[in-house]
């Protein structure tokens, strides 16, 4: 089925929205009343038709906006994306993986001819053909995963698995949840990790990294993480802080359910064949409060959530200043009425 | 991993990938055909045939390279040539410095070894011993620079002595890198008792308890079937025998622990043993 | 002498310097003066070649007055003592352990060069002395700032007020600094000395 892309944007004017099958459809990641950090890693094998889960990468409404905020980012600082010389071979397999993925999930938008090494893929969304040469990055007009990942929503990490670690040696990263790039590149999984709060006491990334380094090829797995982000701004890196710090400040009663923003990543991760990389995909899904609210269920959990939440993650994720004003106006749609276990909306 | 229909039932046995990882169109693998076979190399020898289909697994890498070495050393055993060959292959095309060396018995038994001077070029020696050619670890690994990196594919004891010998010359763990050919040791019959149901299973002594437990319609979790890869890790309740292990997983204070088994290589000494499946 | 564990798990945690009996050769890089280390570690050295390559003149004069017989190599300053590294790295052997002491600069840029010569963490040991003194990598752009002793800097580069993150790049061998004062312009906390 063919998806109406929106005309919309994630800077300046903000006119960023959702559809409201876009709403229905958001990842709403709290199921309990309480949020803790857990291992909450399952596998990748589809999900139920016109959810976020059905193919391996979603593609929705924001996808040509999505692509066209991305390459403003990458015009104004390169440096977002960076991959270490000796991940190629890792980006020839993710450019394999999503040029596959995409062609087969959404025939109507991607398609895509193999002879051989000789590859022909055509972009109907974006406008793009182009014949190349699998494996010469030559023919190419940027190094295969920088090509591939202009044109794919979320943000991507490859890691490199050696003595026994996973290290971020390749990545475009846009839209990210506050994390630089340019300075976590070469990291190992726990220094990357590094800043998060609590998890690494309750043993979270030692469980993980164990694994992950046994990820299987063809068993991709996932899980969701989430955050704030005032107004719908892809680009919330530390790099352009100075330019969106300020935001932070701006929540008043008045704009909180318009201007608040639940940010959630579906994050996934997919073994590489040849390299014997990991593909970690973030994709991000942003829903004002108002938005998520008109769904009671979704508004008091989130409330509930916001309210009970530890002061350090608060901090970590960067909610401190603006959270008592989020609390208040959700604490309006809250009964109090015990709300069953599960995500879904209604 | 190959799922082979034998008399007995299914087994399923890894093997190595030869071929060109860029042709997408078929895998590539060699058997050797062992004189005391557990019945898989003897089958695919003598009865499979030509278009008859196979149930395959994804392809797993258990013996990945280095991708930041400045050189590479492989080194292979007799059939453990074929990931060698694999190696050789990628470093090939990715223009890396590297060298093979490759022990075998008898020049007969020198099988792929045309294919690794196609790609290795010079850069290919071979130590047969039926012509009393012995590969020394200690003179090829001796005024390595730094950075080098040694991979060895071999049997068992070869395997042991090449780790110690690299060990001993100051080569750190890191840069030393090896896959045994790992076949499920044999040893006394046993019994296992899955804790979440109940029930027993016979472990017959020709059998690994990973092949009992899938006969006996149990679904572990397995990835290499060579006590490498840690995917198969059981927790053990109980046991009232001596513990066999034979994987290069567990590290000795996990196996001294009495409280995990991996179930695709290791057994116990006859008795009964009680796990958390 | 060990830090206790840091707040933030990429910052690194230095413990006490012992010899890597594992080693076959040895090359102890000095860019500080920590005569009570230096003496421990020479009083019983490692098996095997021992190049001791100093970059510290105070600690050039005490090796020389201890009269080690190690082999000892002396250059004048940092930079040419990484340049003198890179020469000896260059030819060395696998074999070779590599021990690092110094301020985090000096040892960072110093593993930064191993690591582009192959060795793993197996074979480096880093131990920090003297000043604790912080390179700082500006996010907003990318300019190194050498020596901060306090929690706020002044970026080389843009010249923005940086607050010195815990988060420390081992491949950048620096800290993280970001605009203290991006959220409400002109407020920032007062400035104190916290790297000594």
């Amino acid at each position: 089925m063919a998806i109406a892309f929106h005309d919309e944007t994630f800077r300046n004017d903000y006119t960023y929205r959702n559809s409201d099958e876009g709403v229905r459809r958001f990842p709403f990641p709290f199921g309990q009343d309480e949020y803790m950090y857990s291992v909450n890693i399952e596998p990748h094998a589809g999900g139920a038709p016109g959810s976020v889960y059905e193919h391996a990468f979603d593609i929705d409404e924001h996808y040509v906006s999505e692509c066209r905020d991305r390459a403003i980012t990458l015009e104004r600082d390169p440096g977002r994306c960076e991959s270490l010389p000796h991940m190629i071979d890792a980006e020839w397999d993710v450019l394999e993986l999503i040029m596959t993925s995409l062609a087969r999930d959404y025939p109507d938008h991607f398609r895509l001819r193999q002879d051989g090494t000789h590859w022909h893929w055509i972009n109907l969304p974006l406008g793009i053909e182009q014949s190349f040469v699998f494996g010469d990055a030559a023919t190419l007009p940027y190094p295969p995963f920088e090509y591939i990942t202009r044109q794919t929503q979320g943000d991507f990490v490859i890691l490199d698995q050696r003595d026994g670690d996973l290290w971020a040696d390749s990545g475009m990263i846009t839209q990210q949840a506050d994390w630089s790039l340019t300075f976590d590149v070469g990291m190992s999984f726990k220094e990357w990790h590094g800043p998060v709060p609590r998890a690494h006491e309750i043993g979270v990334f030692d469980r993980a990294l164990k694994y992950l380094l046994m990820l299987q090829l063809g068993k991709p797995v996932r899980r969701l993480n989430w955050t704030m982000t005032v107004n719908p701004r892809l680009d919330t890196a530390p790099e352009t802080y100075p330019e969106w710090g300020q935001d932070r400040a701006s929540v008043t009663p008045d704009n909180v359910a318009k201007k608040v923003h639940l940010r959630v990543e579906l994050q996934t991760l997919f073994r590489l064949p040849r390299s014997n990389g990991v593909l970690f995909s973030i994709r991000g899904y942003l829903a004002s409060v108002g938005d998520l609210a008109r769904y009671p269920r979704w508004g008091k959990r989130l409330h509930r959530v916001l309210r009970d939440l530890p002061q350090d993650l608060a901090e970590y994720k960067g909610l401190v200043r603006y959270k008592p004003t989020v609390v208040a106006w959700l604490s309006q749609q809250d009964d109090g009425a015990a709300l069953e276990v599960g995500t879904h909306p209604e | 991993m190959l799922s082979l229909p034998l008399p007995g039932g299914i087994r399923r046995n890894p093997y190595s990938l030869v071929g060109d990882p860029h042709d997408r169109r078929k895998w590539r693998i060699a058997v050797r055909r062992q004189e005391q076979s557990r019945g898989g190399s003897a089958w695919l020898h003598e009865s499979a045939r030509e278009g008859q289909p196979l149930k395959v697994s994804m392809p797993a890498n258990l013996f990945p390279m280095a991708r930041l070495a400045r050189h590479h050393i492989l080194i292979a055993g007799g059939i453990g040539v074929t990931p060698i060959v694999s190696h050789a292959r990628e470093l090939a095309r990715l223009g890396h410095s590297f060298e093979v060396h490759y022990a075998h018995r008898a020049p007969e038994f020198g099988v792929l070894v045309d294919e690794l001077r196609q790609l290795a070029g010079g850069d290919v020696y071979c130590y047969v011993a039926s012509r009393n050619e012995m590969l020394d670890f200690r003179q090829l690994l001796a005024e390595r620079p730094l950075g080098t990196h040694a991979y060895l594919c071999g049997p068992q004891g070869m395997v042991e002595n090449f780790h110690q010998v690299a060990r001993d010359m100051g080569w750190p763990d890191t840069h030393v890198h090896s896959e045994r050919f790992l076949a499920p040791p044999p040893g006394e019959a046993f019994a296992v008792k899955l804790a979440r149901s109940g029930r027993e299973v016979a472990v017959p002594g020709d059998q690994s308890m990973l092949e009992a437990l899938e006969a006996a319609g149990a679904e572990p979790p397995f990835l290499c079937r060579g006590g490498a890869c840690g995917q198969c890790e059981t927790e053990v309740i109980a046991c009232d025998s001596a513990f066999q292990h034979n994987d290069l997983f567990l590290s000795q204070p996990e196996r001294d622990s009495g409280r995990k088994i991996m179930p695709c290589v290791s057994r116990i000494a006859g008795g009964c043993i009680t796990i958390n499946l | 002498m060990s830090a206790a564990a840091p707040s933030i798990k990429s910052q690194p945690v230095y413990h006490a310097l012992e010899w890597d009996a594992a080693g076959v050769s040895h090359l102890l890089f000095v860019a500080a003066d920590d005569r009570p280390l230096l003496e421990r570690l020479l009083a019983a050295p490692p098996r095997g070649d021992l190049t001791v390559l100093v970059t510290d003149a105070a600690a050039a004069d005490h090796l020389r007055a201890s009269g080690s017989d190690a082999h000892t190599v002396v250059e004048d300053g940092l930079a040419r003592g990484l340049e003198a590294l890179e020469s000896f790295l260059r030819t060395a052997d696998m074999g070779l352990r590599l021990y690092l002491v110094g301020c985090e600069d000096a040892i960072w840029q110093a593993a930064g060069i191993a690591a582009r010569y192959g060795m793993s963490s197996a074979e480096i040991r880093l131990f920090q002395t003297g000043t604790k003194a912080r390179p700082v990598f500006c996010v907003h752009c990318r300019a190194m700032t050498r020596g901060v002793r306090t929690n706020l800097a002044d970026c080389s580069g843009c010249g923005r007020t940086l607050f010195v993150r815990d988060h420390f790049s081992r491949r950048l061998g620096a800290y993280m600094g970001f605009q203290i004062d991006a959220e409400e312009p002109g407020v920032k906390p007062p400035v104190e000395v916290a790297y000594p």
